[in-house]
């Protein structure tokens, strides 16, 4: 039992490790993420502060260790909002091949797919003003069609067999079929290949916040700090340095732990 | 209709649904952009009179239609700070952006290309170090790369360049911007190699004697670029997402840096012009695309539907 399912234990032990790891760090350092402590500015790392301090005396490990526990948090809640839409839209799809609401779906899908979708994110987040929850918002529209397409295709795939006929049989209508008979037959397979799409969203929501569209400051996060670091880039290293490389390892082991999924099946 | 006809209608509905998205965006959801140009405590006057000027009194699909026969003409509006014409500013530096993606995608071709090369003649484990190795690369965000690539830069004192916007420069950001493309497209080239190696058409080409390095070149490389074609018009979108933030970091005078100013000061209509000209600029690519892979595919006539 243990030795069957030994990929998808270690890897969501990967993903959940980690994100426990900045949840507790953010609750164990001591030093305040927001305070500014001006006799404290632009500090080499030291024993004190271990990757120095911000142009503002504020202590960076504990900046970097929040503003990953959010960026996280974002992802994580943005992924599972998008999965959850994109099933439910790609059971439709899939379920009425080919009638207008098919094509309407797999028109947006397709052209999701093509479009330069940061730019357009941007733009429609300095529209509607930068914060949390517009972030979540413009994340998950775009992040929905990547798992709409799979379940679309997994959906067709599996809908000529005799259990869903034998469910049209007894007058089951189409959207008790698709939510009780078809979508837990294909959640187990788009579950699995859209772990993929977190390291993407992880960058995306970086990237917002690197455009100062993500969470509003104060409040620490990992694009922000890049940013803040990168006009102090020549003459205090560390201040990007410590948030660089957390979301590098974030976005790298997330797809180590993707990796080791879509191998097992 | 025959398929050619198909892929038009649905590049040609597909710029018409982004440019109303575009239209809807900055037209219709900022509850007044005249009142954001004269800023809070003009007079309604004034602001009434800037409406009747930018024609926001008009019905919808009229404003649209305006906003259409500008985009027809070039004529992208004026930027709230500079009160100068956007698509100058913007064309000059969708220039540079355009300049520096290509030549990371001509790396970034290179690369893939040597890559599948290597692990198609050498059977040894390369294949597995370089699908690995891309794998990761790809899910790497490209802001950290440039922060990476700039903190050493610094470490060399590289950067004296910043900003200038000459070759050089523009050399650097492609430098960066080139990791994503070549991992993706290699990652393509290297699982379409290996799905070919086991067709019967390179079974008959070894039985031969035919060295593996000749097969490569003359017998596989151009089928197996089809797939790698149809992959490129979706990693330049995620490119020049890249480049938006690399730009930024290198200080390169491209579109990237003009959003990044725009999104700071709230400027709507360069924001609008630089969305109208990137979707554009995407369709055209997109056709182009397919009709490359038209072009190459033996198969004619069987045309690659995104």
């Amino acid at each position: 039992m243990l030795y069957k399912y030994r990929r998808l234990i270690i890897a969501s032990g990967i993903i959940a490790g980690l994100w426990l790891l900045f949840e507790v760090w953010a609750l164990i350092v001591s030093a305040s993420p927001t305070e500014v402590v001006l006799s404290e500015r632009l500090l080499n790392p030291s024993i004190e502060h271990w990757f120095g301090t911000d142009d503002l005396g504020r202590d960076i490990l504990s900046r970097t260790a929040y503003g990953a526990r959010l960026s996280f948090r974002v992802s994580i809640l943005a992924w599972f909002a998008s999965l959850s839409f994109g099933l439910f839209l790609g059971g439709i799809a899939g379920y009425w091949e080919g009638s207008w609401l098919d094509r309407t779906i797999s028109w947006c899908t397709g052209a999701l797919f093509i479009i330069p979708y940061m730019i357009i994110i941007i733009a429609a987040l300095s529209v509607l003003g930068p914060g949390l929850e517009n972030a979540y918002l413009v994340l998950t529209f775009i992040a929905w069609a990547a798992p709409a397409r799979m379940t679309r295709i997994n959906v067709i795939k599996i809908k000529t067999q005799d259990y869903i006929r034998a469910a049209h049989a007894m007058g089951f209508s189409p959207l008790s079929i698709i939510l009780k008979a078809i979508l837990p037959a294909v959640i187990p397979t788009v579950l699995i290949a859209s772990v993929g799409i977190l390291p993407e969203l992880i960058a995306l929501d970086a990237g917002l916040s690197f455009f100062g569209l993500g969470v509003r400051p104060p409040a620490p996060s990992l694009g922000k700090m890049i940013v803040d670091g990168l006009s102090n880039l020549s003459l205090a290293w560390w201040i990007a340095l410590a948030p660089t490389f957390a979301l590098g390892l974030i976005c790298i082991s997330v797809n180590i732990a993707a990796r080791i999924l879509r191998n097992a099946t | 209709m025959n398929q050619t006809g198909r892929v038009f209608c649905y590049y040609v509905s597909l710029l018409f649904g982004l440019l109303f998205l575009n239209f809807l965006l900055f037209n219709v959801i900022p509850s007044d952009p005249s009142r954001i140009m004269l800023g809070p405590n003009a007079d309604n006057a004034a602001v009434e009179h800037l409406r009747q000027e930018f024609g926001l009194n008009d019905p919808l699909i009229k404003q649209f239609t305006h906003y259409i026969q500008g985009l027809l003409s070039f004529d992208l509006g004026i930027s709230y700070t500079t009160r100068r014409a956007v698509w100058p500013d913007v064309a000059s530096s969708f220039k540079v952006t355009l300049l520096s993606s290509f030549s990371a995608l001509l790396l970034a071709t290179i690369y893939s290309i040597i890559s599948a090369y290597i692990s198609f003649v050498s059977k040894s484990g390369f294949r597995k170090f370089f699908t690995a190795l891309n794998s990761n690369l790809m899910s790497v965000p490209s802001l950290v790369i440039a922060i990476v690539f700039g903190l050493f830069c610094i470490r060399w004192d590289l950067l004296s360049f910043a900003g200038t916007g000459d070759v050089r420069n523009i050399l650097m950001s492609a430098l960066v911007l080139t990791i994503y493309p070549s991992a993706s497209l290699s990652q393509i080239l290297l699982e379409q190699t290996f799905t070919l190696d086991k067709q019967p058409y390179i079974i008959e080409a070894r039985s031969f004697g035919f060295t593996n390095s000749f097969i490569f070149w003359k017998r596989l490389l151009k089928n197996a670029l089809l797939p790698w074609i149809s992959q490129i018009s979706n990693v330049v979108a995620i490119l020049i997402g890249g480049a938006a933030v690399v730009e930024v970091v290198f200080s390169v005078p491209g579109i990237g840096r003009l959003l990044f100013q725009a999104v700071l000061r709230r400027d709507l209509p360069i924001l609008q012009g630089i969305l109208a000209t990137v979707t554009s600029c995407f369709i055209i690519i997109n056709i182009l695309t397919e009709f490359v892979y038209w072009f190459l595919n033996p198969r004619k006539g069987e045309i690659h539907v995104v």
